[in-house]
C-alpha cells in the first residue's frame, strides 16, 4: 500500500515537471515570436498600421472575453472537490466555450482573408498568421483535452490540463495588446 | 497548490472578466481610427491586472510558490513592453 502510495507521488510530481517544462517551452517560443512581430512592426510601421487597421478588433474583444471566461471554468472545475458532476459540467463548458473561441477566430480570419494580399499589407498578416495560428493550434488541442477529460476524469489530469489553459489565455492577453492596438 | 474556496474564486473571476469587457469595449471605440497612447496604456495596466489575478487564482499559486509565479509575470511584461515599443517607437 506505501509502495502504491509512494509510485503515485512519483508519477505526480514527474507529471508536474513535464507540465512546467512544457509550458516554459511554450513561453519561451511565443516569446519569441512575439519579439519577432515587435521588431517587425518597428521596421515596417507603415505596413502595420495598415494592417492593423484592416483587422476584425471588435470580434478580437469578444474572443479576450470568451478565453477569460473558459479559464474560469476551469477553475472551477479544479476546485470542484470530489463532484464528477461538477467537474464534468465545468470541463464541457471551459471546452466548449475554447471551440467558440476557435470557430469565432476562423470566422475573423475569413473576413480578412481577402484583403491581406493588399500591397503594403502581406508583412504584417504573414507575422499575424503565423502568431495567432500558433495560439489557435494551441486552444483547438486543448479545448478538444478539457471536452475529452471531461468524459475521462483524472483530478491530476484535469489540474495540469486547466494549468496549460491558463497559460494559454495569458499568452493571448499578451498579444491582444501588441497585435490589435499598438 | 493551494486550494481556494469557490466564493475566492467567483471574485477573482468577476475582477477579470470585468476588466477583460472594459479592455474589449475600450479598444472597440477606436475601430476606426489610432488608439489613443493613454486608453493603450491603461489597457496593457489591466491586461498585467487580469494576468497576476489568473496566475494567482486561477494556477493556484498565490503565497506557493514565487519561483513558479515569477517567470510567468515576466513573459506578461516582455509582452506588455512589446506591445508599449512596438505602439510608441513604431509610429
Amino acid at each position: 500500500m506505501a509502495l502504491a502510495d509512494q509510485n503515485d507521488t512519483e508519477a505526480t510530481a514527474d507529471g508536474d515537471l513535464l507540465m512546467w517544462i512544457l509550458i516554459w517551452g511554450e513561453l519561451v517560443i511565443f516569446a519569441a515570436l512575439i519579439g519577432a512581430f515587435a521588431l517587425q512592426a518597428l521596421k515596417d510601421p507603415a505596413g502595420f498600421e495598415a494592417g492593423r487597421a484592416l483587422l476584425a478588433s471588435r470580434m478580437a474583444g469578444l474572443n479576450t472575453v470568451v478565453l477569460l471566461l473558459s479559464g474560469w471554468f476551469a477553475a472551477l472545475a479544479v476546485r470542484a472537490g470530489n463532484s464528477r458532476f461538477f467537474r464534468r459540467v465545468h470541463l464541457i463548458a471551459a471546452g466548449g466555450l475554447g471551440m467558440v473561441f476557435a470557430v469565432l477566430k476562423i470566422a475573423e480570419y475569413r473576413q480578412e482573408w481577402p484583403i491581406a494580399s493588399l500591397p503594403g499589407a502581406e508583412s504584417f498578416f504573414q507575422s499575424y498568421v503565423i502568431l495567432t495560428g500558433y495560439h489557435l493550434a494551441h486552444v483547438v488541442f486543448l479545448a478538444g483535452l478539457l471536452l475529452l477529460l471531461a468524459f475521462r476524469q483524472s483530478s491530476g489530469d484535469i489540474r495540469r490540463v486547466a494549468t496549460l489553459w491558463h497559460v494559454t489565455d495569458l499568452v493571448w492577453l499578451a498579444l491582444f495588446p501588441l497585435i490589435y492596438l499598438s | 497548490m493551494k486550494t481556494k474556496t469557490r466564493d475566492t474564486l467567483f471574485a477573482s473571476g468577476n475582477w477579470i472578466l470585468s476588466l477583460g469587457t472594459i479592455a474589449a469595449l475600450l479598444a472597440s471605440q477606436w475601430k476606426e481610427a489610432p488608439l489613443p497612447a493613454a486608453v493603450l496604456v491603461v489597457i496593457v495596466i489591466m491586461t498585467l491586472a487580469k494576468s497576476r489575478l489568473i496566475i494567482l487564482d486561477f494556477l493556484g499559486l498565490r503565497g506557493v510558490s514565487p519561483r513558479l509565479a515569477l517567470p510567468l509575470y515576466g513573459f506578461m511584461a516582455f509582452g506588455s513592453g512589446a506591445a508599449l515599443t512596438a505602439a510608441f517607437f513604431g509610429a
